[in-house]
């Protein structure tokens, strides 16, 4: 009998059951546009202290410049990360993500994998690692950080952060190099879910939204962000940093921030994020 | 086994780490070499041929023919004064007592030495002479602690130590046996891991001794050696290009990093389709090495084949699959580069120009538009005082109005480090001059020290304004690199700048430059400028003084050549030459003791204003006082005239027959700093001519070094 063809849920399900299996919680996506797994405070905030982490989730992530009209098989402005923080990193952790990949029938002997350097870095939440790209077949499916840094703090204990690019790995396991073509289900494919809504969105980040708008949210944004530090209340404080991070991004698709305008903006997102950071380790010592 | 005395072994450590950046790799494989090197000497451990190898994963050392102990050596150890050591009585002192058990010896040990300082105690024995294993156990680790990366990490098992990668387990032998040491909270053992091709979570494989080591890496084909990774890899290379009818041009970078990304190189060649070969060369090789690490294949003219050489970690009995997976994602990376290039080539670069309006240069010093306006003023100076012909200026308005047009592609945006090369591209492709087109990328060289420098006026000039547009703009404004940062690329313009400048011999000046750009920017700065004019002079001057120790002029004629001002390059290049020939002459040391002697006396007067110039005669009271005037007056012009004509070893010969004599004489006879005020202000201003006459123009020679 022809093995069946892993559809996207069943990758998703497949990792799920995988990680759990290695004793990672399982959380649900973040609901507030980010741009990565690595802004839900599951990663974010629970780097910061000692205690040990283990979880793993899908983060729908939202790259706005990224948007392709639907014609570029690689890039979208939407798309799903797999999230994994272990902490602390543990010393068979890149075995660990092998076997993942195997455990969702890639043979590893019939492919080339690489860890390729990547020095992680996140300026806008004041986070660094060092790690890899990981490529299977000159494909990037994964990026591999162990954080030094996050939030400006330097770390005392190491987590390690795994991030699948989940239509990269479908692709690779469907052998079929386009966003759109992939298998959802069985009668389902990526593009019946998701084409109209990129060409839609496309449309928007790039020309009808209104940049001067999204400046106005920044600020608004980043007020309301300031005055919940002030009150020491840390998620409203932190998802208001987010929306700050969302709408930067938006006014960067317009090309409305000049390349030496972005720094400043960065930088500002980035207070946000170290305030919540000290924030976070200050309750959680008077805990 | 019993253990062997008086034989040597051998010495074998890799370090297992997680994969390590290729670029790391190398370096660290010396180091290592060299730290275990000066360990087994500095502990007296002899030994023969020491060699070190490196995989992505392996980081290995082997030193041949370790001698089984430290060699014996006496030392010397010395303690208390003999005044403090002994009593009046001759009994030892409690100071005394102390040494000698802080050091374990006995009385009888004693040696007392007559020192400079007078009579002090010692104590000469023999060295403790360790088995060489314990003393491998302390070196071994001190030497992998010593090593430095650009960037290092902690990971949880470390322990406090950190390194490039985390690192996984250490192998130490010497010959059959395991040295035990701890590096951080990881100990020694005597496994190393498979590579990845084998098991892909490197399963571990023990170790019986450094010949079973060796036997073991050649069992799974790795090969340790950096050097015959890349001759494989370069002989794979050429076997496709051969194949496919390709020539041996590769990517010479991508060579070098890929020999450190495999442990065991294989290659197989891959196809893409046609269509993609009107993309330009170094965008299909920027895209391959960027994206994938594989190798583009060229013809004998360095035209792009549709092939490319792919180098895989471990040897595969079929890479049908790896290589059809390979294909698709190049081919849709290429698809991405080449809606691009369709794209860009519909705009022709010069109607790109109005948007550069839209990208900002910084945001304080305006728009890349306003930065292509600044820097066609600038060149029109540059081009004027090079007295340019008519078709090479025209050249270069041309070029300055597309020099940055391509930073408006799309290409640029998906690209950045192709910036200029896409450019010129996109110009051939339009019908654009050739010397234009090459100036839109040769503007932005040299953009490394080692980069060559733009050949031809027309790319030099623009590439001149370049630089001296961006230093003058991020100093006006504060921007100014610290230390080892250089976030605005300023000292590396810097740098170019001054090797064109010095290199072209251009008759123009860095003062004249830099007060030319600071005007064009107008109202856009608000500054102190010429508080920033002496600031970037300031910072020049030293990177030009490397520039010309580099060269090898003397370190004393450049000082004297640059203190009195930087001035025009064409005159600097031949003062230096002439200054550094015929500085064993005698007339040049002569004119340079002329020149130490009213120097030190102008500097002594620290209450003497130099805009008090005029000299006096009337106040002149010594016979002396008219001769040197009267020499002064005889020989100004024809000084001034070998100057202006830039003879400036005849300028040296003229100021040092009209006053070598004389001034010692005058400053024998005559007291320059005389009691009356005016009669010294006269005095001096008199020695200041002297002074001015040569060294404003030529060189400040009281800056050489006379013997």
């Amino acid at each position: 009998m022809k093995k069946k063809t892993m559809t996207f849920q069943d990758l998703i399900m497949g990792l799920q059951k995988y990680w759990a299996g290695k004793g990672c919680l399982l959380a649900q996506p973040y609901d507030i546009e980010v741009g990565a797994g690595t802004f839900h405070p599951l990663t974010f905030l629970r780097s910061l202290d000692k205690k040990p982490w283990n979880a793993a989730f899908v983060q729908p992530s939202r790259r706005p410049t990224d948007g392709r009209y639907a014609d570029n098989p690689l890039r979208a402005q939407h798309y799903y990360q797999y999230q994994v923080i272990l902490k602390p990193a543990p010393a068979d952790v890149q075995a660990l993500y092998l076997e993942s990949l195997e455990s969702l029938g890639i043979d590893l002997k019939k492919h080339d994998f690489r860890f390729v350097e990547d020095d992680w870095e996140s300026p806008t939440l004041g986070a660094s690692g060092l790690g890899w790209e990981v490529w299977l077949d000159s494909l990037e499916v994964t990026q591999f950080t162990y954080f030094q840094q996050v939030g400006g703090i330097e770390l005392e204990v190491i987590p390690c952060e795994i991030t699948y690019g989940l239509e990269r790995i479908a692709m690779f396991i469907q052998g079929q190099y386009d966003f759109y073509k992939l298998k959802w289900d069985d009668t389902h494919t990526y593009g019946d879910i998701h084409r109209n809504d990129e060409i839609e969105c496309s449309k928007y980040n790039f020309e009808v939204s209104d940049p001067k708008i999204h400046m106005e949210l920044f600020t608004l944004y980043e007020k309301e962000a300031k005055r919940l530090l002030a009150e020491k209340l840390l998620v409203p404080a932190y998802e208001f940093m987010l929306k700050t991070s969302h709408a930067f991004n938006m006014m960067d698709a317009r090309g409305a921030v000049s390349t030496t305008e972005r720094p400043t903006y960065i930088a500002r997102v980035r207070n946000l994020a170290k305030s919540c950071a000290a924030l976070y380790l200050e309750n959680t010592d008077n805990k | 086994m019993k253990e062997k005395k008086n034989t040597q072994r051998d010495l074998l450590l890799e370090i297992g780490c997680e994969e390590l950046p290729a670029g790391y790799i190398p370096p660290a494989k010396d180091q290592l070499r060299a730290n275990i090197e000066s360990g087994l000497k500095d502990a007296r451990i002899g030994f023969g041929r020491i060699t070190s190898y490196a995989t992505p994963v392996r980081l290995i050392v082997l030193a041949e023919g370790i001698s089984s102990r430290q060699e014996s050596q006496r030392e010397k150890i010395s303690g208390p004064s003999k005044a403090a050591a002994f009593d009046k009585d001759g009994k030892p002192t409690p100071a005394c007592l102390g040494f000698l058990k802080s050091k374990g010896a006995e009385i009888r040990d004693i040696k007392i030495e007559n020192t400079p300082k007078g009579e002090y105690l010692f104590i000469e024995r023999a060295m403790e002479s360790l088995p060489v294993k314990k003393v491998l156990a302390d070196i071994l680790p001190k030497a992998i602690g010593s090593l430095k990366f650009p960037k290092v990490m902690k990971w949880p098992e470390a322990g406090g130590v950190k390194f490039a990668r985390p690192i996984r387990y250490v192998l130490a032998l010497l010959g059959d046996e395991t040295i035990g040491f701890k590096f951080g909270s990881l100990s020694s053992s005597d496994f190393i891991r498979m590579p990845r091709y084998e098991s892909a979570v490197m399963g571990p494989v023990r170790i019986r001794s450094v010949k079973d080591y060796f036997l073991k890496l050649k069992k799974f084909g790795i090969e340790p050696d950096g050097e015959k990774r890349k001759d494989r890899i370069l002989s794979l290379l050429k076997a496709s290009a051969k194949a496919e009818g390709a020539s041996g041009e590769f990517n010479t970078a991508l060579l070098d990093t890929v020999s450190y990304l495999s442990e065991s190189p294989s290659g197989f060649t891959g196809k893409f389709s046609k269509d993609y070969l009107d993309l330009p060369v170094e965008v299909l090789e920027s895209s391959m090495a960027k994206n994938q690490k594989i190798f583009l294949l060229k013809d004998a003219k360095g035209r792009a084949l549709p092939a490319f050489v792919g180098v895989l970690n471990g040897k595969r009995k079929d890479i049908s699959g790896i290589c059809s997976t390979f294909e698709a994602i190049l081919n849709a990376k290429l698809k991405d580069s080449m809606f691009f290039l369709k794209e860009d080539l519909k705009t022709r670069l010069e109607d790109r120009i109005d948007l550069l309006k839209g990208v900002v240069f910084q945001a304080k010093l305006g728009t890349m538009y306003d930065r292509v306006g600044r820097l066609r003023e600038l060149s029109r100076y540059i081009a004027d005082a090079l007295k340019l012909p008519d078709d090479e200026k025209k050249k270069i308005e041309m070029a300055v109005l597309l020099c940055k047009t391509d930073l408006v592609t799309q290409m640029v945006k998906e690209f950045p480090d192709l910036q200029g090369i896409v450019g010129r591209e996109y110009a051939v492709r339009t019908g654009e001059d050739r010397d234009v087109a090459k100036a839109i990328y040769e503007h932005y060289l040299p953009k490394g020290p080692n980069d060559p420098l733009p050949a031809g006026n027309v790319s030099c000039v623009l590439a001149i304004a370049d630089k001296i547009d961006a230093i003058v703009g991020f100093y006006s404004i504060g921007m100014i690199p610290t230390g080892s940062e250089d976030p605005y690329g300023i000292r590396r313009a810097s740098l170019g700048l001054l090797k064109i400048l010095s290199e072209r011999k251009y008759p123009v000046s860095l003062d004249g430059l830099i007060d030319k750009a600071s005007e064009l920017y107008g109202n856009t700065i608000a500054c102190d400028r010429k508080a920033v004019r002496s600031q970037i002079l300031a910072f020049q001057r030293e990177r030009l003084k490397n520039i010309l120790l580099d060269k090898n002029y003397k370190d004393d004629i450049i000082d004297s050549v640059l203190s009195p001002g930087i001035g025009r390059f064409d005159r600097l290049g031949k003062k230096l030459d002439d200054l550094s020939s015929i500085s064993q002459a005698k007339y040049f040391l002569e004119a340079a003791k002329v020149v130490e002697r009213v120097s030190n006396i102008l500097k002594g007067a620290k209450d003497f204003k130099e805009n008090d110039l005029k000299v006096r005669t009337e106040l002149f009271k010594e016979q002396l006082e008219n001769e040197l005037w009267d020499i002064y007056g005889k020989s100004r012009e024809k000084i001034e005239e070998k100057i202006r004509s830039g003879d400036y070893a005849a300028a040296t010969k003229l100021y040092a027959e009209a006053f070598s004599g004389p001034i010692h004489l005058f400053f024998e006879k005559v007291v320059v700093n005389a009691d009356d005020q005016a009669l010294r202000f006269n005095r001096l201003s008199l020695m200041k001519c002297i002074y001015a006459v040569y060294v404003d123009g030529a060189a400040d020679l009281s800056k050489i070094k006379l013997q």
